[in-house]
């Protein structure tokens, strides 16, 4: 097998199993499917790119910091929409919504980016402090104080919608 | 209802395997946008030794570099392979630009077309960019000799009169190049965007593995091959580089055949050899792979060098029939800002045994 053919099918078998958690993170951070799609691909294609210098068993690692910093380039180029949880509270939409995905998702799209990425990379990703500070390019203690006021936010949501049923 | 750390990570993993956050990767882009960046990403270009303006067709265009070329030492090879070319022929090409970083990019793509009739060969280009216009612009070269135009503020157009394995673009800031074959007239046309810096040249390997520039002169140069301790793919036990130095174009620089990764820099003005790093960060952990790439003086002989690294290794070649050695030193492992070669000793020409320590 050429190095070239050894190179992609090695990249292959990491795309098919690292693939499938770099989309749900890119879901997560983004909440928009088409977003998350355009994320992932081009992530993979930067990290296909540097595959000769990206050692093995930090692949996903190196894959998942690209995906960040893409995410963090995209957010700094436009506005994210948010959404006003009491807006959602007085819809007819989100008084029918009964499906616990959808509470999860309206309560992540009431965080501040950041909170947002702070929350997905310490929770879904289960990464400790450090490594998310190191994706995100702040301050362990950053890290602390954001992730504190993006748990603190969500209670308030949870127990503002409880208190409303 | 409180919501403790264990309830927002259920959630998220509920959301997270929905089937909204299903996402399927298309494999084959992927794999192609990631070649398309990796060729494009590593060229440079130096500051301006001169500019050929774009003339209309039906005129000759002034070859490149209309002066003596320095002494060199003649190495075997021929400076342009000689190629039995067809009295008539046709060929066009297709080039692609980066897309990732096209925030600089004023062209999306270029269209060459090239005829030959005896020994001129007309050249039309047609670029298209992101946004306007296209641009369509022709010029001549003759035909088994590097030629090249500025076709548009920023985009410039080359052949090089033979097939290639790579194309090095020269000098100190980041560029956009593609290359397209043009078969039927064994060459290659090398399309490059550029912010506002003249041409100055380009080295490029033909496919019998020699450097030449575009001067007509053989580029001096050595494969140098070495361990490595992590490897990049399963079954390769070494890498390999391609090192070279080219007086004429006044630039060093290397092909690195396992990362399909150059890069040239300028010649130091020290008359002691010089030593630069190429870096490659690993997100396997806080520290960073090293290569060390330097030069003995002419005539050196002999080198040892002293590395920081218990763990790094080094190797050396003569470039061609240069008379000058180059080195490589290699560490998988280094803190950030620590010197690898401390200290580099050799034989120089009159016999005696020198050293000195790296800036």
């Amino acid at each position: 097998m050429q190095d070239g053919d050894r190179s992609r099918a090695d990249f292959g078998v990491f795309v098919q199993s690292s693939g499938p958690y770099l989309s749900q993170t890119a879901f997560l951070l983004t909440g928009d499917r088409e977003n998350a799609a355009d994320l992932v691909q081009e992530a993979l294609a930067r990290t296909y790119a540097s595959w000769w210098r990206v050692r093995r068993g930090g692949a996903l690692r190196y894959a998942r910091k690209v995906l960040v910093n893409l995410h963090i380039d995209q957010l700094r180029r436009r506005r994210p929409a948010t959404v006003e949880w009491s807006e959602l509270a007085d819809s007819d939409d989100a008084e029918a919504a009964s499906d616990d995905r959808d509470e999860v998702r309206r309560l992540l799209d009431t965080l501040p980016p950041q909170q947002r990425q702070v929350i997905v990379l310490r929770y879904f990703s289960d990464l400790p402090e450090a490594e998310v500070a190191h994706l995100l390019g702040v301050s362990v203690g950053t890290v602390k104080s954001t992730c504190s006021r993006g748990l603190a936010s969500l209670r308030r949501q949870t127990q503002t919608m409880e208190g409303g049923r | 209802m409180d919501a403790p750390e264990s309830q927002i990570r259920t959630g998220l993993r509920l959301l997270a395997e929905s089937p909204a956050a299903e996402v399927e990767v298309d494999f084959p882009a992927v794999v192609a946008d990631g070649e398309k960046l990796r060729r494009s990403r590593r060229a440079r270009w130096a500051a301006a030794v001169g500019v050929v303006a774009v003339v209309g067709l039906g005129s000759l265009t002034a070859p490149l570099f209309n002066r003596a070329v320095p002494a060199v030492p003649s190495p075997a090879a021929p400076a342009t392979p000689s190629r039995t070319l067809p009295a008539t022929a046709s060929s066009s090409a297709h080039l692609d630009f980066d897309v990732f970083d096209a925030s600089d990019l004023t062209f999306d793509s270029v269209e060459v077309t090239t005829d030959l009739a005896g020994d001129i060969v007309t050249v039309e280009v047609v670029a298209q960019p992101f946004k306007g216009e296209q641009v369509v612009k022709g010029f001549q070269t003759r035909a088994g000799t590097f030629g090249w135009a500025q076709v548009a503020p920023g985009l410039i157009v080359a052949l090089v009169p033979e097939p290639v394995r790579t194309v090095v673009a020269l000098g100190g800031q980041e560029s956009h190049v593609d290359t397209g074959e043009l078969a039927e007239l064994g060459a290659v046309t090398v399309g490059i965007q550029t912010p506002d810096r003249p041409f100055a040249g380009l080295i490029w390997e033909g496919t019998d593995g020699v450097l030449r520039n575009s001067a007509g002169d053989v580029v001096p140069s050595a494969d140098l091959t070495y361990q490595v301790e992590e490897l990049p793919a399963p079954g390769l036990t070494s890498r390999s580089m391609v090192v070279f130095r080219d007086e004429t174009l006044s630039v060093w620089g290397y092909i690195d055949r396992n990362g399909d990764t150059r890069a040239t820099h300028p010649l130091d003005e020290e008359p002691v050899g010089s030593v630069a790093a190429i870096s490659a960060t690993s997100d396997g952990g806080y520290f960073y792979a090293l290569t060390a790439i330097g030069f003995l003086p002419l005539g050196g002989s002999d080198p040892d060098l002293g590395l920081a690294v218990p763990a790094a290794r080094w190797t050396a070649a003569e470039l061609g029939n240069s008379g000058r050695i180059a080195f490589v030193a290699v560490a998988d492992k280094i803190e950030a800002g620590q010197v690898l070669v401390e200290r580099v000793a050799y034989t120089d020409k009159s016999g005696s045994r020198v050293s000195y320590e790296p800036r």
